[in-house]
């Protein structure tokens, strides 16, 4: 392979700094491993595949500005990156002015179509959907809302109310807390949630506002299972941080758990604990950014070019043998079919898989929720037999 | 600290149902509209479509687009009560001067999207003009109920003065018979009214 300036170069905009750090250092993490996969694999048509990393430190306007500069300056054309909403939009924002492909691996609110972005992390009827199905069943419909003051949580609060809430019974409380908020703040908003009775807690905090209210929760001494947290965000790199006590009996739907106990999930574990020399926990944005990598990478060597028209014409109906399953890009909408699963955190700090998709769920975006079903869990506990 | 508001019940029925409302395309096949039609898909609606448009009485939808540049252009007939629509109008316009406002104004278009498409807003686009539309169409019916309560109250002022004449009493006395005559008779007070007004024309 040459080593001078490569044809295939990506951009990459994960933080390294700031409050979603700990979450975006682990897909840029996730990335450089899959990049060195290809590399490994002979690269794209021969050539080495490049990264050109910035650490926008959790800023909008350096994501922005960054995005910018990657097009303009560093002549990169398929960008990586983005985590919160605001990041993902400033980005894409620049890549349909300069006709780039941003690769979106995190889940989001939806409601949302570019020519510009491929969509890897799970939209509402992927995960807040089968979620809202559990609530119901397991803890009613009086349920207390708390999450971090931007736009996801505030539209994936609304849409689990829609979901889950009587018409005359808003939710109990509907709290967006700043990004930085400290540790002591969640004792108040603990309290006030307490005040409300509510028989189950859904949480769309990100950042370190998440260790802090499950250590919150904790130290009030309150019992998961009577009232669980709910969460579609909370993930294993969370749970290494506030500690596997603080967390364990809550609940979070993610397609993709750590835990998850199928060779290829075994395979792509152990190829990235190698790389890296440690054994670290991974989660959701880890599995997705890993698959985008290699889904991008295939459709480069597919049409001998990063042309951003090209490769997305190529990724459109693409299949990869991913770490949760085999997943596909819709041709519709540049979304990804997932297969939507609910865990328990065990005290090793790990998912127990209490259900799971029988297939992988064509993403739906626009889903407004009137009782459009398109999918079927099942228990695999209970199928198995076995007693996890 | 309060429970938390949320939008009126109707607000919320017609984000929720967006994907009920019947859309109906005027525009001709092939053109720039396609990437609209494939949106509208994306997002879960159905739509149909026709050129040259069809009359107003067999559209049966509850958001119509239409190509302002291919109205104009082709000098095509467009049936479409603007006073009195039957579904909300948004008018697909891809490039704007004089001519293009006048002729969209001139439809009473609920609402305008713009050609080349940006898939964000059309979502927005279709629910705010079927709002729009419906509260327009909740202010004739309101205006015309009130309308005839004006003509009504009219009448029953004529009623009693002819009254108040003939018999040598007061209005509120003349209101007084019309009743009674109308209980006795078991027909409404307007029907009263109108016989008698009727009756001295």
């Amino acid at each position: 392979m040459k080593k001078s300036k490569s044809k295939f170069r990506i951009g990459v905009l994960h933080s390294e700094t700031g409050v979603t750090a700990s979450t975006e250092r682990l897909m840029l993490a996730a990335l450089k491993f899959a990049v060195s996969e290809v590399n490994a694999a002979g690269g794209i048509d021969g050539e080495e595949l490049q990264i050109v990393h910035f650490d926008p430190g959790s800023d909008v306007v350096y994501y922005r500005y960054l995005a910018d500069e990657l097009i303009s300056n560093h002549g990169v054309r398929l960008i990586f990156g983005a985590y919160r909403s605001s990041t993902r939009m400033a980005v894409k924002s620049v890549v349909e002015h300069k006709n780039g492909l941003l690769f979106y691996p995190t889940q989001y609110e939806g409601f949302e179509y570019s020519p510009n972005v491929i969509y890897g992390g799970a939209v509402a009827n992927q995960n807040s959907s089968q979620m809202a199905e559990y609530i119901a069943e397991t803890a009613g419909s009086r349920i207390a809302i708390i999450g971090s003051d931007y736009i996801w949580p505030r539209v994936a609060s609304r849409t689990m109310a829609e979901q889950i809430c009587h018409d005359d019974q808003p939710p109990l409380t509907d709290f967006f807390v700043k990004l930085d908020a400290s540790r002591d703040e969640f004792d108040n908003y603990l309290q006030e949630i307490l005040k409300t009775s509510p028989d189950g807690i859904y949480c769309n905090l990100v950042g370190p506002s998440i260790p802090h209210f499950y250590q919150a929760y904790r130290a009030m001494g309150l019992d998961p299972a009577k009232l669980p947290i709910f969460s579609l965000t909370t993930s294993e790199t969370d749970i290494a941080i506030m500690g596997f006590d603080a967390a364990e009996g809550h609940v979070t739907a993610a397609p993709y758990f750590q835990s998850l106990d199928n060779a290829r999930n075994q395979q792509v574990l152990s190829g990235f604990y190698d790389w890296l020399g440690e054994e670290t926990p991974t989660n959701m944005v880890w599995e997705a950014t890993y698959s985008q990598v290699h889904l991008a990478a295939r459709a480069m060597q597919a049409c001998g070019t990063d042309d951003p028209n090209q490769v997305r014409e190529a990724l459109m109906g693409a299949t990869f043998d991913a770490p949760q399953g085999q997943i596909r890009i819709d041709a519709d909408n540049g979304h990804t079919y997932l297969w939507p699963r609910i865990g328990k955190i065990n005290a090793n700090g790990q998912f127990d898989v209490i259900r799971e998709s029988l297939s992988a769920v064509k993403p739906d975006p626009y889903s407004p929720f009137v009782h459009e079903k398109t999918w079927e869990m099942r228990e695999p506990a209970l199928m198995s037999g076995s007693n996890s | 600290m309060a429970a938390p508001d949320r939008p009126s019940k109707p607000i919320r029925e017609l984000v929720q149902s967006f994907r009920t409302l019947r859309i109906h395309l005027l525009v001709p096949p092939g053109g720039e509209a396609d990437e609209l039609i494939q949106h509208l898909r994306r997002m879960g609606c159905s739509a149909v479509t026709s050129w040259p448009p069809p009359p107003e009485s067999e559209i049966d939808a509850d958001v119509v687009f239409i190509s302002m540049r291919q109205l104009i252009e082709d000098q095509t007939p467009f049936d479409w009560n603007v006073e009195a629509p039957s579904a909300a109008l948004v008018a697909i316009a891809d490039y704007e001067n004089p001519l293009m406002v006048e002729k969209t104004l001139s439809l009473n278009a609920q609402s305008i999207i713009t050609m080349p498409l940006r898939t964000f807003g059309v979502l927005m686009e279709v629910l705010l003009s079927f709002a729009n539309f419906k509260r327009e169409q909740d202010r004739r019916a309101q205006i015309r109920r009130l309308e005839e309560k004006v003509r009504f109250s009219d009448k029953i002022e004529r009623a009693k003065s002819i009254v108040a004449e003939q018999h040598g009493v007061s209005r509120d006395e003349g209101y007084t018979l019309l009743r009674r005559s109308a209980m006795r008779q078991r027909v409404t007070i307007s029907e009263i009214v109108d016989e008698l007004i009727a009756g001295v024309e």
